[in-house]
Formats: C-alpha cells, structure tokens, sequence
C-alpha cells in the first residue's frame, strides 16, 4: 500500500517535473516569438484585398523592406509632406487627412510627369494607383509587409518614372519595379529630402561631399526648424556608421556601431536613410523637449510639495525623480520586441500628464492621468502576453482595446 | 522551518550579488544578463535542493523552495531600487518574479531529482 502511495507521488513529481520543462521551453519560444516585429509576425492578417497581389521578386534586392518599430510610424504620420530631390525630378508626397498619399512625380521643370496615389483602405491594407500622363498604369495592392510612408511613396513614384512609367510591375523589395532586376538602393539616388510636420516643424536633409583636401567623409546633414527657426542637427556619416547630433539647449552627442553593440540592438539595424534622419531629428527635438518641461514641471512640483516623513525616508532610498530612458525601462531586455509600443506609449503618456514613478506609489499624490498612463501599460503588457502566448481564451477581454 | 528565513537570505543575497556581474547592473536589461542571472537562480536552486530536498518532495520542501524564491526577488528588487527603479518598475518585478520562479523551479527539480538518484545509486 505504501509502495503504491509511494509510486504514484513519484509520477506526480515527474509530471511536475516535465510540466516544468515544458514552461521553460515555452518561456524561449515564447521569448523568441515576442522579438519578431509585430508586421512580420503576422503577414497572413494582411493583403486580404479585393485586387490580385504583384507577383514578388524572390532574389534579394538592395531594397529589402525592414520594419522600422512603432516609434517611427508614430513619428512619421506627423509628416503631413515630404519632398525628395533627384538629379533628374523631384517627388512630392502629401499625407491628406484621411491618412492616403498622393505623390506627384515632376521632372526638373516642374512639369507632372507621373502621379501614385496610395489609398488606405483598411487599417493594414493598401492600394495603390499609378498614372502618367492621365493614364491608368496600373493598380495594385500594397506589399502586406510595406508599411507605405511619405517618403516610401516619393521614392516609389520616382522608381516608376525612372522604368519608364511600367504597366506591369513586380515587387523588388520595398518597391513596384518594372519586371526585370533593378539593382541598387533608392534611397542613394535622392540628394535632398524635406519633411514638413505638423505643428509648422520641418526638417530638411542634404548630402555633403566634402571638398578636395578637406579633412572630412561624405555625410549626410539635417537640419531641423520649429516656425522657421532652426532648432538642432543631425550629420550621419555611413562609412563610419557614426551619428552625431546637436539641439541647443536639449541635447548633444554621438552614436558609432560600437557604443550599439553594448546595447540590446547589437548595433544598426537597418541603414539610416535621408527620410529617417528627418524622423529622427523630430524625435530627438519633440521628446528632449518635452522630457525638458516635464522635468523642470516634475522637480519644481516635487521640490513645492510638502513631504511627510514617510515620503523622505522613501526619498533616501529611492531616486527621487528617475530618468526615462526610450524603451522599456528596467527591462530594455524587451526593448527589440512586441512589448515596445507598450513602454513607448507609457513613457509618451508620462511626459504628457508630467508624471514619474511615484504614481505607482500612490495615485492621488500625481494626477488621476498618471494612473491613467500604469493601468494602460499593465493592460498593456497583459494582452500582449495573452496573445503572443495564444491564452486570450482564457482570459476574456483581455486582448481586445 | 529555520530552513526558510535562512533560504530567503541566501536567495536574497545571492540574487543582489549576481546583478553586478550583469552588463548593466539590472538583468532584465540585457539578454546576458538574464542569462547569467537565470542560470545562478537556477543553480543555487539545484544545490540546496540536492542538500535539503528528499524525495518524495513534502510540502515543507516547497516552502523552503518557494522561500528561497521570495527571497531571491526581494534582493532584486532592493538591487533595483538602488540603482533607480524606472517608470514601470511594477511590471519589471513582476516580470522578473515570473522568470526566476521558471528558474528556480527548474533548478530545484533538477537539483531534487539528481540528488535522488545519486542517493538512490549509494543506497
């Protein structure tokens, strides 16, 4: 009887056991999924048109699509124009209101000469119409993996006048190309991009080649204005992967592969391009600003208020107003993966409502919106869980907004 | 049960030790730092259990386990509030409790199972 007892614990603990390893198994898989971008980690979710899909060029391209974070996307549906200069025409691309894309393509004289409108049509799915000269070229859905941006769209538009305004097309990369391979990346055909934002901010990017004897590597320049006034500079140099930056008053310094290998990114991820440099500046002078004013608004609030001798003993141990870093502080572990949105939401809401750590402490002591922006990322967190770890069924509501 | 406050100082102290040995003084910062520190969690897990845990495993072994757990997060966490607990600084302990709970129960099973044979094989 004992032994029986005995040896049905036993199985009990190697159930246990394997149910252990199973979790820890899980936990990688599940660790390993949550590091795909959210765009590549569901693809079958988009492209269901009602138009037949461009067939893909299966060699790689110097255009593959790259997914640039949510940050970026945010950022760049603040761009309300972007102009892209070529040697031989310029792009203009406008985001209307409804959030489509009409680009028009016009050679050095200014006269139209190829027209993309890129319509969304759900909040994933894409359409896109080429004309030249009154003429329907063709009409296509988007790639289900190419997110279509301002200057995604210029470059588009100037692709499909450089193949000689195509009726066929297939995808290369990122881009619709006349069939046939069309070596090397759009983005180093473009010698100048301006980005308007809304809130009259524009940013504006050149190439610099350095003059003979001068002791400098080509670079590109982007200089960023709020009302016309500039305000900061970005030069990145691509021979030596180096960022460097200047806001007045806000923020200077520079960035080189290898300060990015010590970080969980292991380096670039993708090549910085003119377009993405304007986004950048946008987001080093938007958030630097806006962390400036919520920090002088949360040192002088803090320093006002008076502290009960709970609070300074807390204040002794704890920093009394903590840094937000970009990403997911404490745990930039996460910050390449699905969780990201959640922190960049949390911290974009923090500076917002002016809150730091304390509101986790006790609500009241900040503003009721500070509690506002935990709930948000605890839910946050939870329903990406819930999702990447298929549980939403046992969790109803979890994963709905 | 002078076994559990002694297994949380233990879990505690060892925790708070490994985290400066991670690459930014906070394991849930960095991918190696999650892996030096599950791995530590993991084998100091196996070592007590191989020590303190008999099999069939009692409920009082899964006290002094779970207390070694506890402890080891509370360690952390001071770790963490030293060095500026970060805005979301729930979710962070909360994730961080999730993780060594996988690496201690792992460890201890591990450490557990081994023990039992070895004792098993010298018997």
């Amino acid at each position: 009887m004992e032994y029986r007892s005995s040896q049905r614990r036993f199985r009990r603990w190697w159930v246990l056991a394997g149910t252990f390893v199973a979790m820890v198994g899980l936990l990688y898989a599940w660790r390993l999924q949550a590091q795909v971008p959210a765009a590549q980690a569901a693809p079958a979710l988009r492209g269901v048109g009602r138009l037949p899909a461009l067939a893909v060029l299966t060699q790689p391209t110097d255009n593959e699509v790259k997914d640039m974070g949510g940050t970026f996307y945010f950022l760049e549906g603040k761009a309300k124009k972007v102009t892209a200069r070529f040697a031989d025409g310029v792009a203009i691309a406008d985001r209307g209101m409804d959030g489509n894309i009409r680009t028009r393509s016009t050679d050095l004289a200014g006269n139209e000469v190829g027209k993309l409108s890129v319509d969304q049509v759900s909040a994933r799915d894409a359409e896109m119409l080429y004309e030249s000269n009154g003429t329907q070229l063709f009409y296509a859905p988007v790639r289900p993996d190419v997110r279509p941006t301002l200057d995604w769209a210029a470059l588009q538009a100037h692709a499909l006048r450089r193949d000689g305004h195509p009726s066929a097309v297939q995808w290369q990369g990122r881009f619709a190309r006349a069939r046939g391979a069309r070596p090397g990346s759009l983005d180093d055909a473009v010698a100048e991009v301006v980005t308007e934002f809304d809130q009259d901010v524009t940013a504006k990017t050149v190439r610099v080649t350095p003059k003979p004897g001068e002791n400098k590597r080509p670079h590109t320049l982007t200089r960023i204005y709020d009302a016309g006034v500039e305000v900061g500079e970005i030069a990145w140099v691509p021979s030596q992967k180096l960022l460097m930056w200047s806001f007045k008053g806000l923020t200077k310094g520079s960035v080189t592969e290898e300060t990015l290998k010590k970080t969980p990114s292991g380096g670039w991820t993708f090549q910085p391009s003119m377009a993405w440099a304007n986004v950048q500046a946008l987001a080093f002078y938007t958030f630097h600003t806006r962390l400036a004013k919520a920090g002088a608004v949360s040192v002088a609030r803090n320093d006002r208020e008076p502290r009960s001798l709970g609070r300074k003993v807390l204040e002794s141990i704890v920093r009394p107003v903590e840094a937000n870093a970009p990403g997911c502080d404490g745990l930039h572990w996460l910050d390449g993966s699905v969780f990201r949105p959640c922190c960049d939401a949390h911290d974009l809401c923090y500076v917002k409502a002016g809150c730091n750590q304390y509101s986790w402490y006790w609500p009241p002591s900040m503003s009721w919106a500070c509690t506002g922006c935990n709930t948000l990322a605890v839910y946050c967190f939870y329903s990406t869980i819930a999702i990447t770890t298929g549980s939403c069924v046992y969790m109803p509501g979890a994963c709905t907004w | 049960m002078k076994t559990v406050p002694g297994l949380a100082l233990l879990g505690g102290i060892t925790a708070a030790a490994v985290q400066p040995l991670t690459p930014t003084g906070w394991w849930l910062n960095s991918g190696r730092g999650v892996a030096i520190t599950t791995i530590a969690l993991a084998v100091l897990a196996a070592l007590v259990a191989a020590r303190l845990v008999k099999w069939p495993v009692r409920s009082r072994d899964a006290a002094a386990m779970s207390a070694l757990w506890v402890g080891a997060n509370i360690g952390m966490a001071v770790m963490l509030f030293r060095a500026g607990p970060g805005t979301i600084f729930p979710i962070v302990l909360a994730m961080g409790a999730g993780i060594s709970a996988l690496a201690v129960g792992a460890g201890s099973l591990a450490g557990a199972l081994l023990a039992n044979v070895f004792r098993r094989d010298a018997g």
